[in-house]
């Protein structure tokens, strides 16, 4: 079994002045994938928020320890740095940076190096066409005006370039028809082959699980996880909802 | 002699509370020739003329800053591209000012029918030691602005008086004649303690096209003013400013587009981000008159708040004698927002480093349309 790399114990979220997440329990080790899952307002994206420390999410109870470290009071881009990358729902627009020259600035800050500029273009080119994406991307505004796929592809490029050791992935093929999601399934799985990274794939939907391996599946309803098994929950919910989980 | 100078008028004045319909500066001393080196092209011919039709031209100030330059008789530098040439290379005129000794300088640029031109302009200078720069109340050997009201948010600050060992005034004269083409850049980088004022003035023949990017990197209180006649069929202007302010630093715009010339496009774009106490007033005109029929105004504004403390003040003015013109203008005003933040900070950026990115961006903005590599150098060489 491989070393545990984030442990969530107990963990309890509260937004403004509604908890949200009631002692939520969650193991991943290295190299793993696993998949929360779960109906609308279960209290996915919040786990994913509090994960990175979204300070609008207030922990009010438990613990977050990544590669064995507490999180609780390191700050959101230290968390970055340790090695966790949140893919976002809705990738928000920068206007006056461009998309090559922030995930270029992100690098050198994590490793307070400066990055060949050479070097960097090849590696970026090369994960674009991955992905599919035109390189004139590169050159435009950060998410300004990107489609949503693109913007979703966007922040897949992020995720290749960064190479963190555990991606929370927060409904990335939502909005997204059959052919993007393969193409970001593909960059997910580059990821993996990549760095060996683990993965928490939110999702309520199965389609970006179809070409990846699935280690573990959790079901978060009402803020709790209900229910937890291998690939085969996966196969089970996409064929009779949540309903079982809801009632019980 | 010392003077008192009223500029940057509003071309139609509103409310006097207000305080933004001119910008008074107290106490302003005679003025010295300033030292200028340029490199210049072959091509373009470089003359002292004494400048009698430039000077018709009016500037973006006002008649208050004709008069101050007209203490000191000097002859305008004119940079002349003849007619039919396009030179690539920039005319690159270096300004270097010292701490005790004001100074102006008189610049023209006249491109012929169908030429091209572009003219770099880099503003430096030298600071004063700090013990130097008294605050004291010697009416005779300061400086100061109209004091608004306690409370008030205007760009005056009658608490505030300086020496006036660091100052400067120049004014920038631009003729271009029939399907002439000119850029115009300014990189500003002055210390803290200088005033500054930076006055232009353009008037285009039919077809032609003024291209202006002004960048205001440093300086502590600058003045700047910018009046385009389009007075001919299809002349066209296109400003872009940006400006980063910190610590007490003041800036005080007035551009004025002003169109008499059917189907003439004016575009302003002003961008910055205001830091610490520091204070912005922007007025932009554009003014359609009669004539101008099919013509086209737009501004635009982009201002950063990283600070409780600074002052930001926009004063968009489209005035009206035609019926068939389009005048647009939008204005972003505002802090970053928390889901910026965060979404940026989840990639590994420091809040620090974020509002650094979001500074330099506005910058770089302004500055891509910059084609000169030694120019974008300098500028990234004084974003440090």
């Amino acid at each position: 079994m491989s070393g545990k790399l984030l442990q969530v114990k107990n963990l309890s979220v509260r937004v403004e002045e509604k908890e949200i997440l009631h002692g939520v329990d969650l193991e991943i080790g290295k190299g793993e994938t696993h998949v929360l899952m779960g109906p609308n307002g279960a209290g996915k994206s919040t786990l994913g928020y509090a994960l990175m420390g979204n300070p609008g999410y207030q922990v009010t109870e438990g613990q977050i320890l990544f590669d064995g470290n507490d999180l609780s009071e390191v700050s959101v881009s230290d968390r970055a740095k340790a090695g966790l990358f949140l893919s976002f729902q809705n990738p928000l627009e920068v206007p006056g940076i461009t998309l090559s020259n922030f995930i270029r600035s992100a690098l050198e800050q994590r490793t307070g190096e400066r990055i060949r500029l050479w070097d960097f273009r090849k590696e970026l080119e090369a994960k674009m066409e991955i992905l599919q994406m035109d390189k004139s991307y590169a050159k435009r505004d950060l998410n300004v005006g990107f489609s949503g796929g693109e913007k979703k592809k966007a922040e897949i490029l992020q995720l290749l370039m960064m190479k963190p050791q555990l991606a929370i992935l927060d409904e990335t093929d939502s909005g997204l028809d059959v052919d993007a999601v393969r193409t970001v399934s593909r960059g997910v799985e580059e990821y993996q082959k990549d760095k060996d990274g683990s993965l928490l794939i939110i999702t309520h939907s199965t389609r970006i699980l179809e070409s990846l391996h699935v280690d573990v599946t959790h079901v978060l309803v009402n803020g709790r996880i209900v229910a937890e098994g291998d690939a085969s929950l996966v196969d089970e919910i996409n064929e009779n909802g949540f309903e079982r989980f809801e009632q019980g | 002699m010392d003077r008192d100078m009223t500029i940057n008028r509003l071309p139609a004045p509103t409310w006097n509370w207000l305080h933004v319909n001119e910008a008074g500066i107290k106490g302003v001393p005679a003025l010295q020739a300033g030292k200028l080196e340029d490199e210049t092209p072959e091509v373009i011919q470089k003359q002292e003329v004494s400048g009698a039709e430039l000077s018709r031209i009016p500037g973006g100030m006002g008649a208050d800053m004709d008069q101050l330059l007209s203490q000191n008789p000097m002859d305008f530098s004119v940079w002349t591209i003849a007619a039919g040439l396009k030179e690539r290379k920039p005319v690159r005129l270096h300004f270097a000012y010292e701490a005790g000794a004001p100074a102006q300088n008189l610049i023209g640029i006249c491109a012929d029918e169908d030429s091209e031109i572009t003219v770099i302009m880099d503003f430096s200078g030298a600071s004063m030691a700090s013990d130097h720069i008294k605050t004291d109340n010697d009416e005779n050997d300061c400086i100061s602005e109209e004091k608004a009201p306690v409370g008030d948010n205007a760009v005056s600050d009658q608490s505030e008086s300086r020496k006036l060992h660091s100052f400067a005034a120049v004014q920038t004269k631009i003729s271009a004649k029939k399907g002439a083409k000119v850029h115009l850049v300014q990189i500003q980088h002055l210390p803290e303690d200088f005033t500054f004022l930076n006055d232009v003035g353009t008037d285009c023949g039919e077809a032609a096209s003024i291209e202006t990017i002004q960048v205001v990197l440093g300086g502590g209180d600058t003045y700047m003013g910018m009046r385009t006649e389009l007075g001919a069929k299809k002349s066209s202007l296109e400003s872009r400013t940006g400006y980063l302010l910190d610590n007490k630093e003041k800036l005080d715009m007035n551009y004025v587009a002003s169109h008499t010339g059917e189907k003439t496009v004016s575009r302003m774009d002003v961008s910055g981000v205001l830091r610490g106490e520091s204070q912005k007033l922007f007025r932009g005109t554009i003014d359609f008159r009669n004539g101008s029929v099919g013509a086209k105004g737009d501004e635009k504004e982009d201002v950063l708040l990283f600070s409780d403390h600074v002052i930001n003040r926009t004063v968009p003015l489209i005035l009206c004698e035609e019926e068939d013109v389009e005048g647009n203008h939008g204005a972003t005003i505002g802090k970053l927002d928390e889901a910026l933040l965060f979404y940026l900070s989840s990639r590994g950026i420091s809040e620090e480093e974020i509002y650094e990115m979001m500074a330099r961006a506005r910058i770089d903005a302004v500055c891509n349309g910059i084609a000169d590599e030694k120019t974008q150098e300098l500028v990234q060489e004084c974003l440090g």
